[in-house]
């Protein structure tokens, strides 16, 4: 759906404090795909996220959109409207309206939709971001922290984008609002939206939630692949300055000291699992 | 007799809470209990972690150990001093430092040093003090040498280190972390947590950590566990991890190592001890399995 072909971006570029963001980037995200992005502070995450929904245009290289080049339009923005939305970090502070249901209207709204469409498709977006009904009239300044990342969420869900693009989702929030967030994530998916990029710090996260992870260190692509193959490579990341889950650590402990583990282990559950069956096998 | 403290208790208690209630109260004069009751020592030198979900009550607690908040009913002292007395507010504020989740809305300055020199020229410090304090307070961070960067050059978890010096310059008896590493990358987060070990350790600093990252929660010698404005625990981090179904009950998390042995326990596999970090975890487990290739 989305493809970045040898994208460079370079803040201030021509300037005495040109910053270089991006170095040939080759990126794609294909349909029912969801992605974790993981790197640490300043490797270009975030400016990846604001290339792929079309905010910001590459120094050089192409951005694909359906097979069509978006850098070649003179708005690219315009293009991917609708069709790529970017949620960003904290995004709660950017609720500005007097309701919730105004506030999820206002994406629709500028799309071009009538009233009653924007009405339709902001009570959807609610349902599925596990709102009901009665938070419809309130003010987005009344609801608790979680809450108002769910209506900021809505309002692009709302928009029925292809890809939803989410940048550190489950930054502040609590265990259960984190498993609330991706399960929510999880319903959203195939139903308004086909794809889903997120970035994020936490590999914990990033192994329950993600099929793919992409993996970025200054500015450039390090490694990508499933989630399996990306944690296998854990002197690799930890040399980024990342981390594996701590499941994945306990295994690569034991493997230190000799015991065989067949394939990479990420989530508690398994590796009880994979423990228990070498102790009693 | 409230409100009175014994000569030895001011000695060893840094912050102490009695019977503390709060209550919000909106524009229609709704209140909201979000403390409700809270008794709590916190004992000078110790590394105490807060945990609880968002809403329990946390952040509202951590605002009244440096009188940013003073209860609606019960008592806050901070060395034997009430945080009701007024005058003595600028000495609470100075024995108790707080630092906030953003490091971006903490820092002031246009380079390192002068950010973390800012507080004490507002006390009206001597010019040579302040530069031996600043000098120190950035050695215990580890960013002496980048004293002279613009901080918005600085990493997160950077920024986060020159916030704590700032408030290491102050010489805070105690310093109030309210979710320090909540907005860092990995290494960003294991470098703050580094440097609030060390305070605690080598400088001796009463640490509050209020943090969602039981990893970090388990780094501290004591966790008191909140949910709904109550203290529902209140024990050593072993202690209070190994009790995975009440702690999941409470919407909280145990450390992936603790719940990976909790399910072997539930297996029957017999393995002793409190199991917080990945490497007595992976002792253990290595134990039983050479045993049983023996």
């Amino acid at each position: 759906m989305i493809e970045l072909i040898d994208v460079n971006y370079t803040y201030e570029d021509k300037t005495p404090d040109a910053a270089v963001a991006l170095k040939n980037v080759c990126f794609s995200v294909k349909e029912g795909e969801t992605w974790g992005v993981i790197g640490h502070t300043g490797s270009g995450k975030s400016t990846l996220t604001e290339i792929m929904s079309g905010l910001l245009k590459p120094c050089s290289g192409k951005v694909l959109f359906n097979g069509v080049d978006v850098t070649k339009e003179k708005n690219a923005t315009a293009v991917l409207k609708g069709k790529v939305g970017l949620v960003f970090q904290y995004p709660e502070h950017q609720l500005f309206e007097e309701s919730v249901i105004k506030d999820i209207c206002f994406g629709p709204k500028n799309m071009g939709f009538s009233s009653e469409e924007c009405l339709e498709k902001a009570r959807q977006a609610m349902r599925l971001v596990g709102l009901d009904e009665s938070y419809e009239n309130l003010s987005p300044f009344e609801i608790s922290g979680g809450e108002k990342r769910r209506v900021a969420i809505a309002g692009v869900v709302a928009m029925n984008p292809d890809v939803l693009i989410l940048d550190e989702p489950t930054a502040g929030l609590d265990p259960v609002g984190r498993d609330m967030l991706f399960e929510m994530l999880g319903n959203i998916k195939g139903k308004l939206c086909k794809s889903i990029v997120f970035v994020s710090h936490s590999m914990d996260d990033v192994a329950l939630f993600a099929d793919k992870v992409l993996v970025m260190n200054d500015g450039k692509v390090l490694t990508m692949g499933t989630v399996n193959e990306v944690f296998e490579k854990s002197a690799l990341l930890e040399a980024a300055g990342l981390d594996v889950p701590q499941v994945t650590r306990l295994i690569a402990r034991l493997k230190e000291k000799g015991h065989e583990f067949d394939s990479v282990i990420l989530t508690a559950e398994d590796a009880a699992e994979a423990i228990y069956n070498k102790l009693k096998g | 007799m409230q409100g009175i403290l014994c000569r030895s208790e001011r000695l060893m208690v840094m912050i102490k809470c009695e019977n503390v209630t709060f209550v919000y109260e909106n524009d229609e004069g709704e209140g909201k209990k979000v403390l409700d009751n809270i008794n709590l020592n916190i004992e000078k030198g110790s590394f105490v972690a807060i945990l609880g979900r968002n809403g329990s009550g946390k952040s509202t607690l951590a605002k009244h150990f440096n009188a940013v908040l003073t209860p609606t009913e019960g008592m806050v002292f901070i060395n034997g001093v009430s945080t009701r007395e007024e005058k003595k507010l600028f000495d609470i504020r100075r024995s108790v430092g707080m630092v906030f989740q953003n490091p971006d809305n903490q820092i002031v300055a246009t380079t390192v040093e002068e950010d973390v020199a800012f507080g004490l020229e507002n006390l009206g410090v001597p010019y040579d003090e302040m530069h031996e304090r600043v000098k120190i307070a950035l050695e215990s961070v580890g960013m002496y040498e980048q004293r002279r960067t613009p901080p918005h050059l600085l990493s997160g978890g950077q920024k986060q280190r020159v916030a704590i010096a700032g408030v290491i310059a102050m010489q805070p008896e105690c310093i109030v972390f309210d979710e320090p590493t909540a907005m860092l990358d990995p290494k960003g987060r294991k470098e703050v947590m580094e440097t609030i070990k060390k305070l605690n350790c080598e400088m001796g600093i009463t640490v509050v950590l209020i943090t969602h990252f039981m990893e970090e929660a388990a780094k501290a010698d004591r966790v008191v566990v909140m949910d709904k404005g109550r203290i529902v625990m209140d024990n050593s981090p072993g202690k209070v991890f190994s009790k995975v179904e009440e702690i999941t009950a409470l919407g909280l998390d145990v450390p992936q190592v603790t719940r990976v042995v909790n399910l072997l326990k539930k297996k029957g596999v017999d393995i002793k001890g409190e199991m917080l970090r990945t490497k007595e975890c992976a002792e253990a487990i290595d134990i039983l399995l050479k045993e049983r290739r023996n």
